[in-house]
């Protein structure tokens, strides 16, 4: 199998299709980052700086040779790389003798509004990290299933979507397929083939950022694993 | 993403389904459903539907059933009547999938025993368990009433209910506790309140039913149990090591919700904040329950009731209306509520005022000249500190028993300064006293206790900056601390700072104190007497004074080992000045005798009665050279008359001193040790004492 990580590894990022791919990645990744690195230094307000630095920095492609040597999952590599990065800018700064990259409570703007982003009091900057990994590949891969079903079928996504995540009491298939005119088992095949359709691109997500088949199993298992330890504040 | 916040309920696993979701889906049980195979699990049978009334009414020929009354994560409720005893009882059934879990049984046999045991007034009792048609099922005591969830509905608690409420669910869960069942699922689902307006905990280690995965705290099928926003960190993160102290997070934070009607999300601030009117001291309970370590919890559900109960039963302290400018940040203080006896400065200053009344009251007993600076220092600084010590011990008294342990250490270490300075004090005192039985100005005994108090006052100041930081360091990655509890804690580091320096300075001016102050005796030296050898001078006394001792103040001088810088003289008071004239006895009647230190008289008034040498020469009365001088290592004894005591004592005072100078000019108690016995005093035939000891034979002889 050959997915976007692998020919990442594969040329060592070196060609400029491998480049290509590794900036996909990063697009793709780059919200659990930001939450990484927020979540690490504490800081609302720079973070977007450094994740941007960071970006930059991995994309100019100084640190892909320790890439080929890993060859591991795509998360491991980026968690890896982002922490290294953390700690050389924390050197830097220390150097520079304006304060480290710790973590600092704002003595006096709490920022109140500031999204109640999934129980970050409880979580190591890591499980935030991978939580907001799994969310990342479900956003990804909820959104490559709408814009595939296309335009004409929108409505019916938004409707159906609920069931992706299974069946609950709340879910009527009566109530869906009364709205949508049509009959309950045409519902119940349409979600049904979504259901699956859903699974694959999913799968195909997370098999984009492992460098082996057989480890999509094992990443799936540990996503959930990382959504539940902390599935809700 | 949208981001509009939503407070929507995961169907499937009842979580809160936060802005970030992807698609507005719970991120978990869509990753989870993704991993389920496409096989015929595609369309599970749906454990939420809860089995019909007929159903069960078939399953259980021996009850009525009448409804159905509840229905959650853990199973449907029904109403039901055990005609035989005519009552009415809950009877749950517990999902299927629960069923289906490896070891179920054995689990719900287990636990439903533990259950059965839990006979408490505040929780809802198991009268029985078993598995009938498939269906596992517990019926319990039936309570007429809402749950707290339904209560929170119709009407918001005033803070009064709250407290009412929080007493009785921490008796309930503190009776589990020690029956060893933890609650697991401590919500307001599950608190409920009969029509008589008690409380209820109802589902009592129902959780554990579900069996928890120790490693990875997740159930067979995956799934976490408890309650999300209920559950402590500990409980999500290391469910395997989850103890009594996750049910009063839980309690925390229906404790919360009751006072605020808000759950404690993110970084909430505290109930009084939400709510205006409430007693700032139960943001201290509730946010110490709601601790994210444990061990800063309230260490059992009694602590917590006792807490509350303490705010229930003092007047309310609702500081958050006083203040003035309402953009300052909530100052959250940084230990439970401070009693009110502490609080109260006024009652301090009283107390220590009339502490110092106490040494004065006894200086007062004591005429004459006053006892040194040094002694008073001592003396009033002992008393001093005992308010302070008397109140640090009450306050950690009062911490201890509410259990809130928070400012312990930092009281503890405010007492050890009260207690240090207490000590000093003392040290002070005693030393004085000490010194003078040494009659020597020890320099080295000087130095060793005022760097005692030096050393107390540096080592209270970096105790004090340490344990501080240690606490700033604890609650700093604490959101729920505001900004301001941090400085407040800045604030008593510094505070503490300036105790330890202010003890060092006081040590400092012990120290100046100890070498500027001549040595003078204190009345106290008196009973703790002289233990040395009086013995030692009684042969030499020879002297003749038996006719005048008891009228007159006489003082008997023994000057020992001689005293180089001793002179004395006779003096012609009637002028006549030669010396010449012997034996005449008009002339010697008016002859006085002057001790003179370094051409300094010391006591004109004094008549000498008599002076005898060691070696038994008299030397007064009898031929007394009008001029004579001791040469060093003699010894003689001297007899004066004075014409009171006040000038006896002048006159003692004043040789003392003297000696103790020219001490301290030969070299700093150095190799002095054989003048430390160089006068004895005594006075109206009282028995040979030394140093201040002629003060209370003063006292007892001549009054």
């Amino acid at each position: 199998m050959t997915t976007q990580w692998t020919h990442v590894l594969s040329t060592r990022g070196e060609s400029a299709a491998a480049k290509q791919s590794l900036k996909e990645l990063c697009d793709r990744y780059y919200a659990p980052v930001f939450a990484f690195v927020e979540s690490y230094t504490g800081h609302h307000q720079n973070a977007r700086d450094w994740t941007h630095a960071f970006f930059a920095t991995l994309l100019e492609g100084q640190s892909l040779d320790s890439v080929a040597r890993e060859r591991g999952k795509f998360r491991s590599y980026l968690l890896g790389a982002v922490k290294h990065f953390l700690a050389d800018e924390r050197a830097k700064l220390k150097a520079d003798k304006r304060g480290g990259l710790v973590s600092h409570i704002s003595m006096h703007d709490v920022d109140e509004s500031e999204m109640e982003s999934a129980s970050r009091r409880f979580m190591p900057p890591d499980a935030y990290f991978d939580r907001h990994w799994a969310i990342a590949i479900l956003k990804h891969s909820l959104t490559d299933l709408e814009i595939e079903l296309g335009q004409e079928q929108a409505e019916k996504f938004r409707l159906l979507r609920p069931w992706l995540s299974g069946d609950a009491v709340e879910l009527s298939h009566a109530a869906v397929a009364a709205s949508l005119g049509v009959s309950t088992e045409v519902v119940k095949t349409t979600i049904h083939r979504w259901r699956k359709r859903f699974r694959e691109i999913v799968k195909g997500h997370i098999g984009s950022t492992v460098s082996n088949a057989n480890d999509v199993e094992d990443e799936l298992g540990y996503l959930i694993q990382a959504l539940a330890a902390k599935s809700q504040p | 993403m949208n981001a509009e916040t939503r407070r929507q309920n995961c169907p499937k696993c009842n979580s809160v389904i936060l802005a970030d979701a992807p698609g507005g889906l719970c991120p978990h049980c869509l990753m989870q459903f993704v991993a389920m195979s496409t096989g015929g699990a595609e369309f599970p049978p749906n454990d939420h539907v809860p089995p019909s009334l007929e159903s069960i009414q078939a399953a259980f020929p021996q009850l009525e059933i009448i409804e159905l009354i509840g229905q959650g994560g853990m199973g449907a409720v029904y109403k039901a009547r055990q005609p035989k005893l005519d009552r009415i009882v809950a009877l749950k059934i517990l999902p299927l999938r629960l069923a289906r879990e490896p070891l179920f049984a054995d689990r719900f046999e287990r636990e439903g025993r533990l259950l059965a045991r839990l006979n408490h007034p505040n929780i809802v009792g198991v009268y029985d368990f078993g598995k009938t048609d498939g269906h596992y099922y517990l019926i319990m005591e039936y309570v007429d009433g809402v749950n707290l969830r339904q209560a929170f509905a119709s009407a918001r608690f005033t803070p009064q209910q709250a407290l009412s409420v929080i007493p009785k669910i921490c008796e309930a869960l503190q009776f589990a506790h020690d029956e060893g069942v933890l609650h697991r699922d401590i919500k307001p689902e599950n608190i409920l309140l009969d029509t008589k307006g008690r409380v209820k905990i109802a589902d009592f280690g129902i959780a554990k039913f579900a069996g928890v995965d120790d490693k990875t705290g997740l159930t067979a099928t995956g799934a976490t149990i408890g309650t999300p926003h209920y559950m402590a960190p500990e409980q999500v993160e290391q469910p395997a090591n989850v103890d009594h102290r996750a049910d009063i997070f839980s309690l925390g934070v229906v404790f919360y919700e009751m006072l605020t009607g808000e759950l404690p999300l993110g970084r909430f601030s505290v109930p009084s904040e939400r709510t205006k009117s409430l007693d700032t001291r139960i943001d201290d309970v509730v946010m110490r329950a709601l601790e994210k370590d444990r061990e800063l919890r309230q260490q059992s559900a009694n602590e917590v009731r006792t807490q509350v109960e303490l705010l229930s039963n003092s007047p309310p302290q609702p500081a958050m209306q006083s203040r003035s400018a309402p953009s300052k940040p909530p100052v959250l203080p940084p230990t439970i509520a401070t009693p009110s006896y502490i609080a109260r400065p006024t009652i301090a200053i009283a107390l220590i005022a009339a502490s110092l009344l106490l040494p004065f009251t006894i200086a007062i007993q004591y005429p004459g000249p006053s006892p040194t600076l040094f002694f008073w220092l001592g003396l009033c600084s002992a008393w001093i500190s005992i308010p302070g010590t008397v109140l640090g011990i009450r306050h950690q008294v009062y911490l201890i028993q509410s259990g809130h342990r928070n400012g312990l250490k930092r009281s503890v270490v405010a007492s050890m300064f009260w207690v240090s300075i207490l000590f000093a004090g003392w040290i002070m005192y005693f030393s004085n006293g000490i010194m003078n039985r040494f009659s020597i100005r020890d320099p080295v005994t000087t130095e060793m206790v005022s760097l005692f108090a030096l050393a107390a006052g540096v080592s209270l100041a970096i105790v004090g900056m340490w344990t501080t930081k240690k606490h700033i360091e604890r609650i700093r990655p604490n959101p729920n601390y505001a900004a301001s509890a941090v400085k407040g804690e800045v604030a008593a580091t510094i505070s503490f700072f300036l105790k330890g320096i202010a003890l060092t300075v006081w040590a400092f001016f012990g120290l100046i104190i100890v070498y500027i102050t001549p040595g003078t005796p204190s009345p106290h030296q008196a009973t703790t007497g002289y233990s040395g050898t009086p013995s030692v001078v009684t042969p030499d006394l020879d002297l003749q004074i038996d006719s005048v001792s008891t009228k007159e103040n006489v003082l008997i001088v023994v000057v020992k080992n001689g005293n180089p810088s001793l002179n004395m003289n006779t003096h012609d008071v009637t002028g006549t000045g030669d010396g010449m004239d012997t034996m005449g006895s008009e002339r010697q009647t008016e002859v006085k005798l002057q001790v003179e230190f370094r051409g300094e008289f010391i006591q004109p008034e004094a008549q000498v009665l008599a002076a005898q040498s060691h070696d038994g020469k008299c030397l007064y009365p009898g031929e007394p050279p009008e001029i004579f001088s001791l040469s060093a290592n003699a010894t003689c004894t001297l007899a004066f008359a004075f014409p009171n005591s006040a000038t006896a004592i002048a006159c003692m005072n004043k040789i003392l001193r003297e000696q103790a100078r020219s001490r301290e000019r030969m070299g700093m108690g150095m190799g002095t040790s054989s003048n430390a016995k160089g006068l004895l005093f005594s006075i109206n035939g009282a028995s040979l004492v030394f140093g201040s000891y002629v003060y209370e034979a003063q006292f007892t002889s001549v009054r």
